[in-house]
């Protein structure tokens, strides 16, 4: 696995997720578990993978980080109403971890639960706040998931961390997430004006692509 | 009526009074088509009746079932319940034709002295209220007018068994229209498990425009165990002959410019529309048509309502009455991408306007027969072409018109998505046998070589028994399903569906038709039609777009509701999609050799192609000149391809080097062909590379550094391999997923109208990208995956004609250019570049972070 440098102790990884080393902490976002039980209930029929995959993922990542919780940044799950089948595969994922001495701390995001035990809207930790970006964010230095940010060109397709010295998108954990294309999107002004870089990965590999506006200019001359 | 006349005899075969209404409105007697269609339905054979447009056919049909119910009733035999089924592709043909038959219907009643006539017509479609839809179940008509989706339902229905037993006449319109399509293949299976519903085995009567050859549309109208009669008629006697003239937008020498060829084309339209009562405009694709109608309108600011569009994404009310508008003569003209091709009455126009090329000769004539629709005007078409390809292509397509070549029609063989849809409709309605069920399929020509095996492959799909990536997860073993939502149950030989869930999804989601996903748009609350998904989620409130031939402002996207409101000025210009749809095998032949035979004759000299051009191929000579400066100038820049050969021609691309490919082949086997090769470069160099294929010929595009030498010919053009490297090229590109997606849809796997209806655009573009290789690594031998590859392989590529083409050994030609020559420009569209993949993504990243970043 490959980690580059982030703002503040924070490691960019090549498994989609953020690790602070001396708080043994790691963060992923929009995991989207149960998809699957959603588009059946809908009418689809697929094989059942969600679980597989975010397992076989995690086992990778665990391989390579030592750490006591992992804080799922919102969107742990696809459907925000009752799913025994998400509710069983959920069960089986908080277990899994225990196993590997690992606790799972959820933060609330729109796919999420809305009965039921509430999580909370966001965590501060490190002096980051952590949340899922669907509400307007508040805080000095913040971590959020819920725009799924790639990189596309021909085929590939590569989730990537959006980073400036106060702020951390993450990439979907999912890859059933739909993509954002960080290349075409508009974005605020003062996160460009924060010198926001685009940090890619795909199979297995991670590199620093830049500031964004010099991503976004470089692809209007074409 | 003059006694010197003899009235032909056939018409005796309808009695009165059905007779005594024809022969007053139609005194002339009947057409060639009456005449042979009527002594064939009396003797109760199964009949193919061919005839061009416009001739009279579907009147033959009827008239010969109206009078033999109205000598029943007159006789007191005639009993309540459906007697004939008349299914047509089109929707709104369907309401045409119960208007046309009230029209007899409503004299013989006057002439009967009833209130109410004793025949009774009903018409069922997707557009049918719920109410009406009962009424006609609990008080089935005597004649049903439907769609094969509309019928398929009903046959799912169990409240309809009983109300089949009394069919005697299946009447299949537009039967050319469906041979050799999946909409097609599914009505053949409906029709079956109709016919199988009946007493008697209904007699069948297929209407079909002019076929070449008839035998497997015959074949595919009575399945392979049954005898159908063919009857072919030509134009009634007197009928003009077909006038097809070609003019070019593109004048001279000057070389290509999209604004001023637009500006004029609306010039010339409007010309067009001043010099005629009623125009047709065909512009192919519907963003087009809403181009054209904006600017036409405009052009006749006085009545701007006098121009209308027409296609499948208006709201179906406004199609209604741009069609009765036409009818009536209150339209200048009517655009349209292709939805005014088939049937409708849409009483005189008299010209057809094809803007760019229709693609086949079929096609060309089913256009053109929509002016000059009454029986003694002559149907005038006008070819308008915007590029020097086109109008090779139109050159081509008018000659073969002229000879009536049309295109053979084939049915697709065993498409398993369609059988799966099948299964469950016949599940819905009964419990079935499997062996049952499978005869029952086979009765139809599209499934006569489907083998049992992939038949309990689809049955195990539908029961979810299919296996599940080894190691799944299953948390409470057993109760998890194999795969989601299994549709049917099925245990010992027997299947059926016991869930009213996937009897509501089969509602919901019949047919084989399959668009992009679309968007409704309201205007102040009223629907105007849809817009395609993925563009309205780019738009930006103040964006205008173009619908209905007006401009609108796009204010919001909620769910799937775009809302927007009018505006004045009008919107930013589009990129001109000028038509690149692939034409027929036989035209793209035809096409080979009119380019070969034209490198002939500049041989000679530019007078010598020229004069060629103008006398042997009946051009004015605005065209040939622009003809003769395509050929001239790709002399000057390259060379022109060998005529059984290829020419390979290399160029700079932003992205690193493009080569484009010429041969003398058409699309599909271009397709086959260019896949390979590019399979091959592929494994050679080992990066990722761009496809782009057409008619005659081909482009990759490979990254910096990958150049070709002569030395690398031999392997790139081996016959020895070929197929697994099409099937290499194929498999490494997007096209398979793409076509999965339609698969997937058609079969029910995944719902077009899910349950609660979407939510979100963009659901089925995450069938082609995640589902497919999940299904791949889940089940490879999936039978979905087996339609998608046998579909791709079968339908859509042309392997043996390009292995075939490899075995001649061509001369291969190779240059090396500053730029893209004027070959590869006219002739190869630079939009829909498909991404084949030979990198790992670990590589295919570093490589980009070198181009956008640098070192």
């Amino acid at each position: 696995m490959i980690t580059l440098e982030g703002p503040d102790g924070w490691l960019l990884t090549s498994e989609s997720a953020t690790y602070h080393p001396v708080e043994r902490v790691a963060v992923i976002a929009d995991v989207h578990l149960g998809y699957e039980w959603s588009r059946a209930a809908a009418g689809d029929s697929l094989p059942p993978h969600t679980l597989e995959d975010t397992l076989t993922r995690l086992a990778r990542l665990l391989d390579a980080v030592v750490i006591e919780r992992l804080i799922v940044a919102g969107d742990l799950v696809e459907k925000a109403g009752p799913c025994v089948r998400t509710a069983a595969d959920l069960r089986t994922l908080r277990n899994w971890l225990g196993e590997r001495g690992v606790a799972l701390v959820t933060i609330h995001g729109n796919h999420d639960p809305r009965r039921g035990p509430t999580w909370p809207i966001s965590i501060e930790l490190a002096g980051w706040t952590i949340t899922h970006g669907h509400l307007p964010i508040s805080g000095e230095r913040t971590m959020s998931g819920h725009l799924h940010p790639v990189i596309r060109s021909g085929s590939l397709t590569a989730p990537c961390f959006l980073v400036s010295p106060k702020r951390i998108v993450l990439p979907a954990f999912s890859p059933n997430a739909a993509g954002l294309n960080v290349i075409e999107s508009r974005w605020p002004q003062a996160w460009i004006a924060e010198g926001l870089r685009c940090v890619a990965g795909a199979g297995g590999e991670l590199l620093d692509f830049g500031p964004l506006a010099d991503l976004i200019a470089k692809s209007t001359l074409r | 009526m003059p006694r010197s006349v003899k009235m032909d005899p056939s018409v005796d075969l309808l009695r009165d009074p059905i007779r005594a209404w024809f022969l007053q409105s139609f005194p002339a007697g009947p057409t060639p088509s009456q005449s042979l269609a009527w002594p064939a339905i009396d003797q109760g054979k199964h009949l193919l009746l061919v005839a061009p447009t416009g001739t009279g056919k579907t009147l033959a049909a009827f008239l010969a079932i109206l009078s033999q119910l109205h000598d029943e009733s007159a006789r007191g035999t005639l009993r309540p319940g459906l007697r004939c089924v008349y299914v047509s592709p089109l929707k709104s043909l369907g309401y045409d034709i119960e208007r046309n038959l009230n029209e007899p219907l409503d004299a013989v009643r006057k002439v009967l002295g009833l209130e109410t006539s004793p025949i009774r017509v009903g018409v069922r479609t997707g557009d049918t209220s719920p109410t009406e839809r009962r009424k006609l179940r609990d008080q089935p008509p005597h004649l049903l007018i439907t769609t094969p989706e509309s019928l398929s339902l009903m046959l799912s229905q169990s409240a309809w068994h009983p109300c089949w037993s009394s069919v005697r006449h299946l009447v299949v319109d537009e039967v050319h229209a469906l041979v050799a399509n999946k909409r097609g293949a599914d009505l053949a299976v409906t029709l079956e498990r109709l016919s199988a519903k009946c007493e008697l085995d209904p007699q069948r009567i297929g209407l079909s425009a002019t076929c070449r050859p008839t035998a497997p549309v015959a074949r595919y109208l009575v399945g392979p165990n049954r005898v159908c009669t063919v009857s072919e008629a030509g134009a009634p006697q007197g009928t003009p002959p077909l006038e097809l003239r070609i003019e070019s937008l593109q004048k001279g020498d000057e070389g290509p410019n999209r604004g001023l060829s637009y500006r004029r084309l609306i010039d010339r339209l409007a010309q067009a529309t001043r010099e005629n009562r009623t125009t047709i405009v065909f512009a192919n694709t519907r963003a087009f048509t809403e181009k054209i109608t904006h600017d036409l309108r405009k052009m006749n600011g006085s009545e701007p309502d006098s121009i209308a569009a027409h296609h499948s994404a208006l709201d179906a009310t406004r199609r209604r009455t741009v069609e009765a508008s036409l009818k009536a003569g209150q339209l200048k003209a009517v655009v349209t991408s292709t939805s005014l091709e088939l049937g409708v009455d849409i009483g005189t126009a008299d010209q057809t306007v094809l803007v760019g090329l229709p693609g086949g000769v079929s096609r060309c004539l089913q256009r053109v027969g929509r002016s000059g629709h009454s029986v003694d005007s002559a149907t005038r078409g006008l070819i308008l072409a915007a590029t020097p390809a086109e109008l090779a292509g139109a050159v081509v397509t008018v000659e073969a018109a002229r000879h009536g070549r049309v295109e053979p029609l084939q049915s697709i063989q065993s498409p398993l998505d369609v059988l799966c849809q099948q299964l469950i409709g016949m599940a819905c309605g009964d419990e079935w046998s499997a062996d049952d069920a499978f005869d029952l399929v086979r009765r139809a020509t599209p499934m006569e070589t489907l083998s049992r095996a992939d038949f309990d492959a689809c049955l195990d799909f539908l029961a979810g028994d299919l296996p599940s990536p080894p190691g799944a997860y299953e948390p409470e073993p057993g109760s998890t399903p194999r795969w989601t939502s299994p549709r049917i149950w099925k245990s010992r030989g027997l299947f059926a569906i016991r869930s009213k869930q996937v009897i509501r999804w089969f509602w919901s989601n019949v047919g084989t038709i399959t668009s992009e996903e679309s968007v409704r748009v309201q205007i102040n609350g009223t629907e105007v039609g849809t817009l395609e998904g993925a563009y309205a989620e780019r738009l930006q409130p103040g964006d205008t777009f173009l619908l209905d031939g007006r401009a609108w402002e796009f204010r919001r996207l909620e769910g799937l509701t775009v809302h927007a409101r009018p505006v004045g000025t009008s919107p930013d210009l589009p990129r001109w999609t000028s038509d690149r749809q692939g034409l027929s095998t036989e035209l793209a032949r035809d096409l080979a050799k009119f380019r070969a035979d034209a490198s002939r004759k500049l041989q000679e000299s530019a007078s010598a192609l020229r004069s060629w051009l103008v006398e042997d191929h009946d051009l004015d000579p605005d065209a040939a000149a622009v003809l003769e400066a395509l050929f001239e100038a790709q002399e000057a820049v390259s060379v022109i391809p060998p005529p059984a050969g290829i020419l390979i021609e290399q160029s700079p691309h932003p992205e690193g080097v493009a080569y484009t490919f010429h041969a003398p082949l058409g699309r599909s086997a271009c397709e086959a062909l260019g896949r390979a090769i590019a399979a091959r470069l592929g494994k050679r160099f080992g990066l990722d590379l761009g496809f782009l294929v057409a008619d005659l010929g081909w482009q990759i595009r490979l990254p910096e550094g990958a150049i070709l030498t002569e030395s690398d010919f031999p392997s790139l053009c081996d016959p020895r391999g070929f197929n697994e490297d099409v099937l290499e090229g194929l498999d490494r590109g997007e096209l398979p997923a793409r076509r999965f997606r339609h698969v997937a849809s058609t079969a029910m796997m995944v719902l077009r109208n899910p349950e609660g209806g979407r939510t979100r655009v963009g659901g089925m573009l995450w069938v082609s990208k995640r589902l497919y290789p999940l299904v791949k690594a889940a089940c490879p031998s999936h039978p979905l995956l087996k339609e998608t590859r046998r579909e791709v392989l079968e339908d859509l590529l042309d392997a043996p004609t390009a292995l075939r083409f490899l075995e001649s050994r061509p001369e291969v030609r190779l240059r090396v250019l500053h730029g893209l020559s004027p070959f590869a420009v006219a002739w190869i569209d630079p939009a829909g570049v498909e991404a084949l993949q030979f990198e790992s993504p670990a590589d295919a990243l570093r490589r980009l972070h070198a181009r956008l970043v640098g070192i």
